[in-house]
């Protein structure tokens, strides 16, 4: 049996199905007729009824972001993202990957990273190396904040440090096998990666870990336990994790002058349900203005994943989000994820400042 | 298209000149995503893997000016134009039936203005309901337009087929709730309405343009009313001994108050209702009601709801279901809930007097009972005026034919016995789903002569018969 036709009770459902359309954050951009669930479906059914897979077909299943919010809006509990990513493992048997994806894949294979990254920044090495080498709580930076926004990574090692956390950062950090996983689906190399990342964080002995990245956090809470790997520490969100600092006065924001807007990040808001604890930090540093659409119904800033293959497309989805941010009259769009923030960079309105959580908490408690 | 050596090229290099290049395809995925809409037949061909119709080229222009563009090139090369919106359309609307352009308006998605002093907002047509919703909400408004496609289609669709919400009996099917409209003609002039829907000034203009499926232009940007939220809405349900008596409450409850939900379901739909509120089955026919506004002015509402029920011996069910429905009214819709493939079904709202509405069901249960065994018949009546009211029956046969030539055949003599019973006593062809590919032939039927004044139209806007051919019978 081909990887798509054991989704095809979801392709089934999905392919004459509209009503998820308007939460799918591609379609809202580009106002394509393709660009959401049901079209996708619709296309892979006759993949299912005899009909080859193209690389029009795949091109197309590489437009959807992986957000969630179809899977989140579906009252019947469909997942369209488990064709998309099975069209994505077909593809690759079949030798039509996308050129654009098959380099980053390359680059997966060669670095762990999908960012060509090989040598952390000057200032992130010295931050790690300042931390002792085993503690009970693991930082885990994933490799958009060590590769893409070291800055932040930084930021939110001295933050932990100025809180009195006894805490440790790897310094060879293991991916967590999310993006193969995301950009092949299920394989038998994404599984081996992510059973290596394990191995290498339950050696740490720490009790804790606290993912950075939202997307890291979701990886660990929910496709390792799909995937059957066991992670020994209890994992936290960055988000959760500062607001307890914050609640317990490990930390104690005092500038409250920033009008800010926040951009929840998909994999927090959505796969993970954690809307809270990003508020109550953002109340304690200023005024939250919300974005037109929040919370659960967020939508997508296009990925930092897409934007390595797609940035165009990336561009629109974020320039999207933008407009919503400077509608609430906020100064500052804030987010909680290294990897939204760089995506976010690249299509800075000139009247709005970009800030990552840890900055703005950061700026706050100085 | 039949186009010979470069010439087609030449053409989209032009549209591509209008819109910009990324705005123009030819791509397989385009074509099939614009070749299947909601018409059960479609998703039937496509299930039984046939050809499917097949646009030239899908263009999506983000502007007033840009749609122009594209007709004047469509019109001068003579280059067959359907317009999509969300595609969710029932009846055939929006499919290529003749290949051409697939003018996709999703692209055409801004509200230019919120105005909370005469309550409308002005959008582009290609707007998903769902965001003019929750733009009117974020101001403390609502549009109270919740049709169940309210996720899927676009404003511009939903003007093109006369839709209509759930709580239509209050607040007014969208051809109510339109103030002033942009069209761009098929020879690509931009054309307003008058910008307020009362005046003496003529024919009604926006009563043209909406319901016209896109045969004569495209609608462009439309003014649509916003409402304040009711402070308060409640809902009672009922137990009836029959069609008749709740027909003649509902009736009744019109000529003293305005509720803005009345749902009454027929025996064969109560069955299922009634069992989920009481728990057993108890003969009757079951009716909804939800009354909202201003709290002072529902406690008469209620009062006086409760008197005119009680007087026609309905049982009071209380609240309970209604709320429930309310919080999953769009549920139905989703796959599990909603027939599906490969069932074969179809939605056949019609409309009548208080006078007819009867005769009309019994007719169309009989017609389509008695002539085709295979099928089941359900219906339900849902929006509700001082005149009359509209049935939604619905025909479902669970094991249609396996060769879809056969299936489209069945299908179409369906929908003809129950149309035609319809027409004989006094119903519409159709209420709310609009015309489309699919009863376009019965067009002529229902009107007869008057046909001619819609040929004229189409004659004088759209000679060349570019606009979405075969579609509401023009
Ligand atoms: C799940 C579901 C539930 C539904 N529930 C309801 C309901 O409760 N009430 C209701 O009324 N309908 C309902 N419908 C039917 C459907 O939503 C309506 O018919 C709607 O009007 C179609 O709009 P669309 O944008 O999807 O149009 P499409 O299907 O894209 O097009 C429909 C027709 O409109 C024309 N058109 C589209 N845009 C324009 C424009 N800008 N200018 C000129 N012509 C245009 C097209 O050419 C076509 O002829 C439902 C459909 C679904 C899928
Ligand atoms: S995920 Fe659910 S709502 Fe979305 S297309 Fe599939 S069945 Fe429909
Ligand atoms: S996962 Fe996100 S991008 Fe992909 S189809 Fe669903 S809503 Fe669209």
């Amino acid at each position: 049996m081909s990887m798509v036709a054991k989704e095809e009770k979801i392709i089934n459902a999905c392919r004459f199905c509209w009503m998820c359309r308007h939460v799918c954050p591609v379609g809202k951009v580009t106002g394509l007729e393709r660009n959401n669930a049901r079209a996708r479906a619709l296309a892979l059914s006759l993949v299912t009824r005899g009909q080859s897979l193209t690389a029009d077909i795949v091109d197309n299943i590489y437009e959807c972001v992986l957000c969630g919010a179809c899977t989140k809006d579906c009252v019947t509990g469909f997942d369209p993202t488990r064709f998309v990513k099975a069209a994505r493992l077909e593809a690759a048997l079949e030798g039509l990957t996308p050129e654009s994806v098959v380099r980053i894949l390359d680059d997966l294979e060669q670095y762990s990273n999908p960012y060509a990254g090989t040598v952390l920044a000057p200032a992130l090495q010295e931050a790690i190396a300042s931390l002792p080498q085993q503690a009970p709580i693991l930082f885990y930076l994933g490799s958009s904040a060590r590769y893409q926004n070291p800055q932040a990574a930084v930021t939110a090692i001295r933050l932990m440090k100025k809180a009195g956390v006894n805490f440790t950062v790897m310094m060879d950090e293991p991916d967590s096998g999310l993006y193969k996983a995301n950009l092949l689906g299920s394989v038998a190399e994404t599984r081996e990666s992510m059973v290596q990342t394990a191995e290498m964080i339950n050696k740490t002995k720490a009790e804790i870990l606290v993912a950075f990245g939202p997307s890291c956090a979701k990886a660990f809470l929910r496709d390792y336990p799909e995937y059957n790997i066991l992670l020994s520490p209890q994992v936290r969100t960055f988000t959760s994790w500062l607001n307890t600092l914050i609640q317990d006065g490990a930390l104690v924001p005092t500038n409250r002058q920033n009008v800010i807007t926040f951009h929840d990040p998909c994999t927090l808001a959505r796969d993970l349900e954690e809307e809270d604890p990003a508020r109550e930090i953002l109340a304690a540093c200023g005024t939250l203005k919300e974005m037109f659409l929040h919370g659960k119904h967020t939508m997508c800033c296009g990925s930092g994943l897409m934007d390595l293959y797609a940035p165009a497309l990336t561009a629109k989805m974020s320039s999207s989000r933008w407009n919503s941010a400077q509608e609430t009259g906020a100064q500052t769009l804030v987010t909680a994820c290294p990897s939204c923030y760089t995506v976010f960079a690249k299509t800075q309105p000139d009247r709005m400042r970009l800030c990552g959580i840890e900055s703005i908490v950061w700026e706050a408690c100085k | 298209m039949k186009l010979k050596g470069f010439m087609f090229d030449m053409i989209l290099s032009e549209l591509e000149d209008a819109v910009g290049i990324d705005n123009v395809s030819t791509r397989q995925i385009d074509k099939l995503t614009h070749g299947v809409d909601y018409f059960w037949l479609a998703r039937m061909w496509a299930d039984r893997g046939q050809a499917l119709p097949e646009a030239d080229v899908i263009v999506s222009p983000a502007t007033t000016e840009e749609v122009s563009s594209v007709l004047k090139i469509a019109n001068y090369y003579k280059i067959p134009v359907t317009t999509w919106g969300g595609g969710a359309g029932s009846q055939g609307g929006a499919l290529p039936m003749t290949g051409g352009i697939i003018l996709d308006t999703k692209r055409m998605n801004k509200i230019s203005e919120c105005n909370t002093d005469s309550m409308y907002m002005r959008a582009q047509t290609g707007i998903i309901w769902q965001y003019l919703e929750w733009h009117a909400n974020e101001r403390g408004y609502s549009t109270m337009h919740y049709p169940g496609s309210v996720n899927c289609s676009t404003l511009g669709g939903f003007l093109a087929h006369r839709g209509i919400g759930v709580l239509s009996t209050k607040y007014g099917k969208i051809d109510d709730m339109c103030l002033s409209l942009e069209v761009v003609l098929p020879n690509g002039d931009i054309i307003n309405t008058l910008p307020v829907p009362k005046h003496a000034a003529g024919p009604d203009l926006n009563q043209i343009f909406i319901g016209s499926e896109g045969t004569i232009g495209v609608i462009t940007e439309a003014d649509i009313r916003i409402y304040a939220m009711p402070e308060k809405r409640t809902f009672h349900a009922f137990l009836f001994k029959d069609l008749t008596s709740a027909i003649a409450a509902g009736r009744e409850i019109l000529t003293k108050i305005k509720p803005s939900v009345m749902r009454l379901y027929d025996e064969a739909e109560t069955v299922s209702i009634i069992k989920k509120v009481i728990g057993m089955t108890r003969p009757g026919v079951f009716m909804n009601f939800a009354l909202e506004g201003l709290e002072e002015v529902v406690a008469i509402e209620e009062r006086l709801l409760l008197d005119i029920c009680g007087r026609y011996g309905a049982n009071d069910l209380g609240g309970d279901y209604g709320e429930k429905w309310w919080k999953q009214r769009i549920d139905f819709f989703y796959p599990g809930h909603i027939m599906d493939i490969p069932q074969m079904f179809g939605t056949m709202d019609t409309i009548a007097t208080y006078s007819n509405i009867e005769k009309v069901y019994w007719a169309m249960k009989e017609a389509i009972e008695t002539n085709f065994p295979m099928a089941r018949f359900i219906a339900h009546f849902s929006h509700w005026y001082e005149w009359g009211v509209m049935v939604y029956d619905r025909f479902i046969v669970d094991d249609p034919p396996k060769d879809p030539k056969e299936a489209l055949r069945l299908h179409n003599q369906i929908w003809n016995a129950g149309v035609r019973a319809a027409i004989a006593n006094g119903g519409v062809i159709n209420d709310h789903h609009g015309v489309g590919l699919k009863l376009s032939r019965l067009m002529k039927e229902q009107y007869g002569p008057a046909m001619q004044v819609f040929e004229g139209l189409k004659k004088t806007l759209d000679p060349l018969g570019i606009m979405n051919p075969y579609k509401l019978g023009l």
